[in-house]
């Protein structure tokens, strides 16, 4: 368990990635990358989520009896949403209506629990924060990745910033949103098993 | 009067369809979704939830509304939602254990389904009366319903066709979910809210 | 105001979702029968599968169910399961209860009460064997590389890696095997899958046999188990 802390924070971004490899927090991931901007928005709004209610909970983690435990970490997270949601009315308007109805529903990404459960209830501060970061950090690029695809797709440009005429609408839709995902995994899948091959090869 | 409440009903089942168009229950609908008779049990156990969610957290707005701190609505919505789930679950342990035993850890897993929370929130956005409230929560429900279940059964019939190597498992569901998708937003615009 | 409010709220209701949970839960309380836990504490617990079943626990749930025999618990022999689960099976549910209830809900005690007041001798279970680590496991599969022999072996061993034969894992029980250290007979969960007679016929073949077998089957474990299934 003696874990670099290094890898601790890398681990989430490559080797346990929460939408590729774990396929947690789906509905975030459809619903909000319409656009590259707006899945950079929402990722870094579940990253501050993550990394404080990640610091709380390993703070308090021998303060709370087990049986309550999840009701305990819901309660936690759900403060720090709120308060994530009221510091983005307050400052990112724009983003904050765009992203609407997902903000407080930060709360039941099963990421966030799932980390509290996992990492933070086991381990020490700075190692839970390292863990949350690198955990939003995946998270964040593979939503800022997707909302690329889509925004490029279906609206010709990245980050607003104009790149080709192409303009599948259909993209920026629901069943945009699944398609590019499913591509977008079976790529990662391809690319997880070409990986495998030479060893086997090699055996 | 009545009119509303049936549109609201079918914008819930197929217009809005809260998978499909709302992008709220994905976890399950991707994870419950490869056997059919765990579907129909999940979407029983969801809309259950959903109901009776919507009719305390409705009623408990109205009480934060009035004391004038609508800013604990998100932690209060989760808080009931996770009491019910529980709830629940001690009551199925009890008188059904055979579904108990075959709903297994998707139970608990209610709790985090955003759908739940969504329809309370949503709720509450729209202004809805209670009754309304309580036919938008049976239609979520139903719509939960039908998206799983079709999706279960095409699922089935996927596991015995010749799925290419990088496409087996989540991707290929999801492709599926995005044509599924496509075919509900052929109700868009059936009816005017 | 809003302060006095707030936490005011969030009491009433978390106390009041506490509370209703608790009257809820004991409304509904199942009392679950603790024959079957006992049962698995008496059980080795080392989920080697020479029962037949997936794992200690379903071999329980079976014993419970009177769906298998009380001595299908092949490493549990020496240290006289069957024995003990005669003694559950034969205790009645509400004897059990009471008994589970008395020593705090601690499986091992009351199983201890239950032997120790039914009069059957007990013998004391031997240390329970100790499963290999991984890395041990993947060092042994790499040593099998230089010795063919072993690897033919390995190839029929069940490769479970529960370690009852004292050797830290299938890989190293296989090269003791081959250079005649070791005695199939050790692999209890191999005994079911004949695991001594194709050892005997392993350690007849000369070593240009053992190459030939290598070489057809390019060292596929699964290729070269396929060959000694009769």
């Amino acid at each position: 368990m003696a874990e670099s802390k290094f890898k601790v924070l890398t681990n989430g971004i490559f080797k346990q990635n929460p939408i590729f490899i774990q396929v947690l927090g789906m509905c975030p991931t459809l619903a909000t990358t319409t656009s590259a901007e707006n899945g950079l928005g929402m990722g870094l709004a579940t990253t501050a989520v993550l990394a404080m209610s990640n610091i709380t909970i390993s703070l308090v983690r021998n303060f709370i009896p087990d049986k309550i435990r999840i009701p305990s970490y819901i309660v936690i997270i759900a403060s720090f949403v709120t308060m994530i949601d009221m510091l983005m009315h307050g400052f990112i308007y724009d983003l904050w209506k765009t992203l609407g109805l997902f903000i407080p529903l930060i709360v039941v990404n099963c990421i966030i629990l799932g980390r509290a459960e996992a990492f933070a209830s086991k381990n020490g501060v700075f190692r839970s924060f390292l863990d949350g970061l690198g955990m939003g950090l995946g998270f964040t690029a593979s939503l800022v990745l997707l909302g690329s695809v889509r925004e490029f797709l279906g609206n010709g440009s990245i980050f607003n910033y104009h790149l080709s005429d192409v303009k599948m609408f259909a993209m920026i839709l629901p069943p945009g949103a699944f398609i590019a995902l499913g591509m977008l995994a079976a790529f990662f899948n391809y690319l997880g098993i070409k990986r495998s091959k030479p060893k086997k090869a090699a055996k | 009067m009545a009119t509303r409440l049936v549109f609201i009903f079918l914008s819930a089942i197929l217009i809005n369809n809260f998978v499909l168009s709302r992008f709220l229950g994905i976890c399950p609908f991707l994870g419950v979704s490869k056997k059919t008779d765990t579907a129909v049990g999940m979407s029983i156990a969801v809309t259950f939830v959903m109901i009776m969610a919507s009719i305390i957290t409705w009623l408990l707005n109205i009480a934060l509304d009035a004391l004038g701190i609508p800013f604990l609505r998100t932690i209060v919505f989760i808080l009931i939602i996770a009491t019910l789930v529980q709830f629940v679950e001690i009551f199925l342990k009890k008188a059904s254990p055979s579904l108990y035993d075959a709903l297994g850890i998707f139970l608990p897993l209610i709790t985090t389904n955003c759908a739940i929370l969504g329809l309370a929130l949503l709720n509450v956005q729209q202004n809805y009366t209670l009754l309304e409230t309580i036919v938008n929560a049976a239609g979520a429900g139903l719509g939960f319903a039908l998206a799983l279940i079709l999706f279960s059964t095409i699922r089935e019939r996927m596991e015995l066709s010749g799925v290419p190597e990088p496409f087996k498992g989540t991707a290929i569901a999801l492709i599926t979910a995005g044509l599924l998708s496509m075919a509900f937003m052929g109700f868009q615009g059936l009816v005017k809210l | 105001m809003t302060v006095v409010y707030s936490v005011l709220f969030m009491a009433i209701l978390g106390i009041g979702a506490g509370v209703f949970l608790a009257f809820a839960s004991a409304k509904f309380a199942v009392k679950s029968d603790p024959r079957i836990t006992l049962i698995e504490a008496a059980l080795p617990g080392v989920n080697c599968g020479a029962c037949g079943f997936p794992g200690c626990s379903a071999f329980a749930k079976a014993i419970a169910e009177a769906k298998a025999p009380l001595d299908g618990c092949i490493p549990g022999k020496r240290s006289g399961v069957p024995e003990k689960l005669k003694v559950i099976m034969d205790t009645d549910a509400e004897r059990l209860t009471a008994l589970y209830e008395e020593s705090g809900e601690d499986p091992e005690k009351a199983l201890e009460k239950l032997l120790s007041s039914s009069g059957t001798e007990v013998k004391a279970a031997p240390p329970k064997p100790k499963r290999p680590t991984q890395e041990e496991i993947d060092s042994y599969k790499g040593k099998l590389k230089e010795n063919s022999r072993a690897a033919v072996v390995f190839a029929i061993l069940p490769n479970i890696n529960c370690g009852i034969c004292g050797s830290p894992g299938c890989a190293a029980f296989a090269i003791k095997v081959a250079n005649k250290e070791e005695n199939a007979d050790k692999c209890v969960p191999g005994k079911r899958q004949n695991v001594p007679e194709k050892v005997a016929k392993i350690m007849a073949l000369s070593q240009s046999e053992i190459q030939k077998i290598i070489e057809d089957t390019s060292g596929e474990p699964a290729e070269i188990k396929k060959k000694f299934e009769s």
